[in-house]
Formats: C-alpha cells, structure tokens, sequence
C-alpha cells in the first residue's frame, strides 16, 4: 500500500486543527470518496518517530474554491455572462472531515499535520471497527465503500450479540419513513442472522433465542417460511457476503386470531387455502380467549381509554375477583349486564358500571373471545400464551394481529409479552423448571412500536410493559426489536434503552426532532438516505454509527 | 547547537538581535511589480503600421483559439529582520534573512500545474568587513543554520555599505535581495527558453516590467517570446508628443474597459521595450474602482531591441492584448486589493510561492 501514492493529506490550521477523535484532509484530484467511507492514514514521511497507522471513517465532504462571494464570481465571469468560458479553472479543493476509530498503536494523539491518507485495508477496517473483538458476531450487513481505481470494497460487519440479545446488552430499534426506510426487512434479516449462526455456532450460550413477530398489516409477514420466488444471484451473493445462506426462517409457527365464521376460520389477510395448508401441515395454528385466559388479562382490554377516577379498572378487577374458570362467555356477559342495571358492590355505582358493560361489550364483540370449540383440534384452536411459552430455541411464533381493531392489537400484544416474561421466570411452567436455568431468550419483533407504546401516555399499561421489557428484558431474557416511522412518537423509555439504533430515511423535520439522530454528525444524511440504507448504531461499534446495507429478504413477501 | 547571531559573535562580530516582532514583520512593504525601476521616461510611437486610434478596441477571441499564454512565472521574497551587527567603523547595520522563490507554471486544459520552484535562503550581510571577517561570517553563520533545531539551508550575500550619510543599509540590502530575486528569475527564464518550450505560440508571462532585469541585454535571446505586465505603473509620467503630450495617467482615465493604447517605446539601457496599457475592467462597471485600477502595462521586446529604429507589428501587440483579455476571468480573489489589474494565473503563481514560504518565527528560531 505504501507504494502507491496517497489520495490525500491531513491538515492541520490555527482554525481547524486535529485532535485525537477529529481530523481534515485535502484530496488529491480524481478521488472520489463519500461519507462513511474509511480511510487509512500514515504519519507524514518527516515523523521521526512511529506513533502507528490511524483509521478514520469520513463524516463529511466539502470542496471549496479561493472566490469570496457570489458577487465576485458574477464579476468574475464578465458581469453575469454565464456563457462565458474562463480560460483558466478556478482553483478548487476537495477535503474531507473524518473521525479517528483506531490507532494500530493505541496512542491517542491527534493525527500529524501532513500525514498521508490510503485507501483501507478491508482487515484494518475490521479491527477499527472492533468486530474482531466480539465475543458473539451476529451479521448485520455490510459497508460498501470506496477504494483505488474507482472499484468498491465490500466489508460484511457484524453486531456483538452480547450487546444485542444480552445479557451486556439488549434491544433494537429501527426507524424511518415507510416503504423506502425498510425497517421490516432489515429486522427480519437480523433474526434471520441469528437463527442461521445459532444453528451453526457450538457455543450453547447461542442455541437458546426464539423469535415471536407480530404481524401487524395485511400479510406482510405470513410467508416468512417460504422461499421467495425471484432471489436473484446479487441477492444471494449478498447473503453470502454476510456469511449466511440466502433462504427464508426456519421452524415457524403462525397463530391467527380465531373467528369461528371466516371463510378460514380465522381473522387474517391470508388466503383461506393457505391458512388451511398452514393448519394441516401443523405449522398453522388459531388462537382464541376463553374467559379464563381473558379476565388474566382483562385490564388490558382498556387500557388506551382515559380512566381518571380508575372505575373501569375497579369493575374490571371486580369481574377478575369474582368469576372462577369454568365461566362461560355468556355467564359473564350476562352478569356484567345485570351489574350495569344493579351495582353488585356498593363501592362501585351503578353508573359506573353501565359504562364498563357498554364498552365490554363491544370490546368483547370479536369472535377471538369464544369457547373451546367442538372442533378444537380440528380447528388447532390453542391458548396462544401457553403455546408461547412452549416455544422452543431457535423457533419462530409469526402472531396474526394485522385484522383486529387497535385496541384488541394491543390487549394480544400485553398477552404475548406477560406469557413470554411468564415462560422465563418460570412462574407458570411447571413442566419445564429448568426453564430459567437453560437462560432462553425470547425475541419479540413489534412493527408499529408507535401504536403500542406512543410517547406522553405513561399510564397505559401495555406502555408500562414495553417500559419494562426495555428497562428490564436484558435480564429477563425478553428482547425486543421495535421499528416505527417516527422514533419521535414512540415512549422515549421504550426506544431509548435500545443498544442497537438503526434509523432508516426519515423527513427532515423528523431528523431534526430527533435528539439520536442530531447528535450523530452524519445526521444530516438521514434524510437522503437510499432504499436499502440504513445508518446503525450499535453500542459496541467504534465509529458509534455506520452506513450498512443489506440483502433483500429471501422469504417471500405477503 | 548556536544561533546565528551567537555564532556571530563568538566569531568576534559585535551584533544584536532583531528590534522584535511587530504586526507587519515585512521590513520591505514596496511591491517589485511595478513599472516603478529604473527605466527612463519618454515615449515614441512604435508600433507598425502606426494605429490611428488613441484608444485600440479588442476583439474578443474564440473559445475555440488555443491559449496563446502557456507559462507563467513570478518571483516573490519574504524578508526577515535577523538583527545588527556592528562595523569595524562602529556603524550600525541590519541583517536581513531572505527567502526567495521563482515559481514557473504551465497552463494545460484550463488548469495550471506547477512546472518548477526555484528558492533561496539567503543571509545579507554587510561587505564593510574585511574579505577573511566576512568569509568566517558565511561559515559560521550557514553552518549554524544548517545545524539549527529547525534547520535552514542558508546562503551568504553582501550588500553594499556607502559612506554614513549616503543612501540607507535598508535600501541597499533592498536592491540587493531584488537583484538575487530577478538573477533566479533569469537563470529560470534562459533555461525555458533554451529548452525551447517558450515559443511564439506558447508565450511566457512574467508579473512586472521588463525593464527591471537589469543585465537582460546579456539575455535578450531568452526573452523573446516572453511579456512583462505590470499591475502598477507611474501615472506622472509623459506620454506622447506635441499637443498629444499628457501623463499617463490622464491617458488612461479616459480609455474605455477592453480597449488599449498603442505601442511605445520605452528605453532601458541600451534596449527599447515596447509597451503599451490595456484596460481589463473599468469603473464604468464598477464604481469602487479607481481609474487606474483595471489597467496593465504590457511590455515585449520589439524584433530588433538594439537597433536605430526598432520596430513591433500591430498584429502581434492585438493578439498578445486579445489573449491578455481573455485571462482577466476568473479575477483574483476581490481580497486582494489589486484584483482588477490581476491575473490569475499569475496570482496563483505568486501564492504558490507565498505558501512556501517559512514563517518568519521558525527563520526567527534559527537566530
């Protein structure tokens, strides 16, 4: 490399000069570069003594010529002729502001005026970027950025599992606009990744994460076990550039909301046909709330309505205290209604209780809400907590929420988090006691995080269990992966324990209300962010964010 | 390791340091691009055929023309106060450090490139010393400076000390550090031209008056295809005969923006220089500009310098003004107060230089 010569050369002036995170160079004539690329750097040929090689990631590129204003350029160019053709090019300049990821002798001293600026080299990236260091490597795609003869350097990157599924660290988050900021099929490229090196890693801290997906609008994520019919071969080699195989998730199992009058049984976007092959093929599964698994959980079913004065939850809790298990659905609506005409409890008035059995019974209207069927088995009618927590490493739970109305969204989705925190502190396991000791971890990917958990409404209780989730699923063992459009929406408590930010294209409005994305310097990037771009930040990586892409989804879309 | 002065005076000089730094360290502010040197007044016509018009309007050139300027070279010097020392007639005397760069540029495709950089560092010294006191201060003074903490590759010049009451050391050295400049000027100017690359078609421009050079008569044949334009000039000086006698200055009020005067032909030594003022920008355009501003003396050598009746074509003096035209886009940054008489190709030239140029602390730091 250090026969070739530089494609250009720090410096450093009285205005701008290096420090050890921060340093400017001009370009030679005919480089290109772009933001994010690295660069590798040489102390000048006068330093005596060797303080190591320096690598830097760009951050910005500015060119600059010696004209004043645009005033002296239009008197420049014959008073405003601008078919003028001057007969000498303006001097002009190209230089680059870059941060310091690595010194290949761990000094920390600004980089020297006059150093010299290479092209990288694909392994002196890597251990810049510390993923050299990663005790578990998950792939996570790959940076494509410049190097000599205008021909691209591809390096595949990974995340530190420790520091995305735990236990140092945990969580991620993706956000940006929708359709260009691909937020979906990068979260499902990442648990892709994960499945794929568990399955080939021997460490058995590896073998133990599971996945439940919410799928959230029409039948985005119902073909997730399918091949998609058009992977082409740059699709593939992309995979293979991760170190991954380019094939669809393995071991899934979809639930569907029961309806005992759909044309399949079941309230989703899917083709009856295919829920049925689903169904048949023992990949396919309804789910329903009978009253016992119901009044579990019935404070969640209205948990988006304001409640000052707490009399829906009294009621609620009243019904939770004095209905045993064997209820039906028709005893208990018919004793909420008689409650609403007679307060059952002196405490509660009577008024109080009309609303709650106004709003009960429309809320319990979906036909999720029904009894074990005749046909259960027929039907594969299952408890959808309990079939959670049986969930086995490595195994993917696609949860069917796309059809129902928000509010039922929301009481499925509490339901699913309580089952899995439930199946990993081993309070309702009894058949598994060892299920804490084997440390499984559970992956919960929630499109639409903003619905679930939307900021300034703190006393929503499904925002509570997300709070927790992300406060306290690294230890738990409960990870969660949220994407959104707008982070901006989304509980701050919820997003802000993520160790793993991934922002997609957003607006520009967005990218300037967003405190994570203003205090990276390549924020003013996000907003021109391509199809298939996505700026990550992840906690263990040096550079704090990188520029990855990725490979399109080998699962076929819904 | 021991500073020059130190040196110098363990070498029994008796000297001292410099009076200290003020705001504009340059001892010398004079430009040396003007046509302000040495050369006569008076002015006869001399181009041919004679023009009629006072005031020549310039056709613009095509796009398509090839550039007929392709070298450019200028000199430039920065001067460091170094301190004094003290004569053996008691009499007190600065030392100046100089450094001194020729750059020579090359405008291929609409972009310069550098072609050479010519440089020296020099010490000026006063000769009112003995032959062997002024030979021990060469030795010992490069050799401090070459072993310096920041070592500088330092030459050895007198310059020459009248009596007490005659003209100022400071001019002396003055004319000497420019002599040095204008000598490496040259020696750059005859190699070019020797090569053979400076052609009629691939003009040389040099930043100021010809008439500066002041042993050019040995050098005449290298300065053929080479033309000297001045960004100042004297405007008191005559111009014209009989009732067209005027100033220059009152000439070049009146001369409109793209236009130009005719030749005339200045004296220098034994030489005639044809030179003419040709209008870039005027205040018509913009009204900040002084009347002077904008205009440039432009000089050549006519074919036969030293003859009785020397002679330069009208032709030749149109293409070399058209082309001159053509260069005032892009204008120096408007910074520089000279902008509108400016070339950029020179001013970039000249910046080149400037950039080389060590600070006047570090030559300070080997004293």
């Amino acid at each position: 490399m250090k026969t070739t010569p530089p494609i250009g050369r720090v410096v450093a002036t009285e205005q701008n000069p290096t420090t050890t995170g921060n340093l400017r160079f001009w370009l030679t004539q005919g480089i290109d570069l772009k933001p994010f690329d690295f660069v590798r750097i040489i102390p000048p040929e006068s330093s005596s003594e060797s303080i190591g090689d320096f690598y830097a990631i760009i951050d910005e590129i500015f060119q600059v010529s010696d004209e004043v204003s645009p005033l002296s350029n239009f008197i420049s160019s014959d008073f405003g002729d601008s078919s003028q053709k001057p007969r000498v090019g303006r001097v002009v300049t190209t230089y680059a502001d870059a941060t310091v990821l690595y010194n290949t002798k761990d000094i920390e001293m600004p980089v020297p005026h006059g150093a010299r600026v290479y092209w990288p080299d694909e392994h002196g990236v890597r251990r810049a970027l510390g993923i050299d260091d990663y005790n578990r490597k998950t792939p996570a795609g790959f940076i494509t950025m410049s190097g000599p003869e205008k021909k691209s350097i591809t390096i595949n990157v990974d995340v530190d599992a420790d520091y995305l599924l735990g236990p140092e660290g945990a969580h991620l988050n993706i956000s940006g606009i929708s359709g260009l900021a691909t937020k979906t099929s990068y979260a499902m490229f990442l648990m892709s990744a994960i499945q794929q090196q568990q399955s080939i890693d021997m460490d058995p801290r590896d073998n133990r994460t599971s996945f439940v997906i919410l799928n959230v609008k029409s039948s985005d994520l119902l073909h997730v076990h399918e091949k998609a019919p058009d992977l082409s071969d740059k699709t593939r080699s992309e995979w293979q550039k991760c170190g991954l195989e380019a094939r669809p998730l393995n071991e899934v199992t979809y639930y569907y909301p029961f309806s005992p009058n759909a044309p399949a049984k079941a309230q989703t976007y899917l083709e009856p046909s295919a829920v049925d092959d689903n169904v048949n093929s023992g990949c396919g599964f309804r789910y329903f709330y009978d009253v016992d698994s119901f009044l579990e959980r019935l404070l969640l079913l209205f948990e988006d309505l304001d409640d000052p004065n707490s009399t829906l939850v009294s009621c609620a809790e009243y019904c939770m205290e004095n209905f045993g298990k064997a209820t039906s659905w028709n005893t208990l609506n018919h004793e909420i209604k008689e409650w609403a005409r007679e307060t059952p409890d002196k405490k509660i008035p009577v008024v109080s209780w009309r609303r709650f059995a106004r709003l009960f019974r429309q809320r319990t209207r979906n036909r999720v809400f029904t009894e074990r069927s005749r046909f259960a088995d027929k039907y594969c009618q299952v408890n959808l907590a309990d079939r959670l927590k049986q969930l086995k490493p490595g195994h993917v739970a696609v949860v069917d929420i796309a059809q129902l109305p928000d509010y039922l969204q929301s009481f499925v989705v509490a339901d699913i988090i309580s089952a899995l925190r439930e199946a990993r502190t081993g309070e309702v396991n009894e058949d598994e006691p060892d299920a804490v000791a084997d440390g499984r971890t559970f992956v919960l990917f929630a499109d639409e995080l903003n619905k679930f958990a939307p900021r300034q409404s703190g006393k929503r209780s499904l925002v509570r269990y997300l709070r927790e989730v992300s406060e306290r699923g690294r230890s738990e063992g409960l990870i969660l992966f949220g994407a959104e459009q707008f982070r901006t929406s989304v509980d701050e408590r919820v997003t802000g324990n993520s160790s793993t930010h991934v922002f997609g294209r957003t607006t520009a409005v967005e990218a300037g209300k967003d405190p994570e994305i203003r205090a990276r310097p390549q924020s003013k990037r996000v907003p021109f962010l391509r199809k298939g771009e996505l700026l990550v930040s992840h906690t263990r990586f040096s550079s704090g964010t990188l520029k990855l892409r990725f490979p399109r989804n080998a699962y076929r879309p819904g | 390791m021991t500073g020059i002065l130190d040196a110098l005076r363990d070498d029994k000089f008796e000297c001292f340091g410099p009076t200290g730094v003020t705001e504009n360290n340059e001892p010398f502010s004079s430009s040396s691009d003007s046509d302000s040197g040495p050369s006569p007044l008076g002015f006869r016509s001399m181009e041919e055929p004679c023009p009629k018009r006072q005031y020549i309007h310039l056709e613009r050139i095509s796009d398509m023309d090839p550039m007929l300027f392709r070298y450019f070279l200028d000199g430039s010097e920065r001067v460091t106060d170094a301190g004094f020392v003290i004569d053996p007639r008691r009499r007190h005397l600065p030392l100046f450090i100089a450094q001194i760069g020729v750059a020579t540029t090359y405008l291929k495709d609409g972009s310069l490139e550098l072609l050479h950089y010519d440089s020296r560092n020099i010490l000026f010294f006063p000769d009112s010393f003995s032959p062997e006191d002024l030979d021990a201060a060469a030795r010992v003074a490069c050799e401090a400076a070459r072993t310096s903490k920041l070592p500088l590759d330092l030459g050895f010049e007198r310059y020459p000390v009248g009596g007490i009451d005659h003209s100022s050391p400071m001019e002396s050295a003055r004319a000497r550090i420019l002599a040095s400049m204008h000598k490496l000027e040259i020696d750059r100017i005859s190699r070019l031209a020797k090569k053979g690359d400076v052609t009629r078609d691939a003009l040389l421009l040099i930043d100021g008056s010809l008439a500066f050079y002041g042993d050019i008569d040995r050098h005449l044949k290298s300065f053929e295809n080479v033309v000297g334009v001045a960004k100042s000039f004297q405007l008191y000086r005559n111009l014209g005969k009989g009732k067209n006698l005027r100033h220059v200055g009152t000439f070049i009020s009146q001369m409109p923006c793209e236009h130009r005067s005719p030749a005339y032909c200045t004296k220098h030594r034994n030489l005639n220089i044809a030179s003419w003022y040709l209008r870039l920008y005027s205040p018509n355009q913009i009204a900040s500009l002084g009347h002077p501003s904008g205009v440039v003396k432009v000089e050549v050598f006519p074919e036969q310098p030293a003859g009785p009746s020397p002679k330069v074509a009208t032709a030749r003096c149109e293409r070399i003004s058209q082309h001159l035209l053509a260069l005032r886009a892009p204008t120096t940054p408007s910074t520089d107060s000279r902008w509108a008489s400016h070339l950029y190709p020179v001013h970039l030239t000249e910046r080149y230089i400037k950039s080389r140029f060590r600070s006047d602390f570090t030559i300070k730091a080997c004293l």
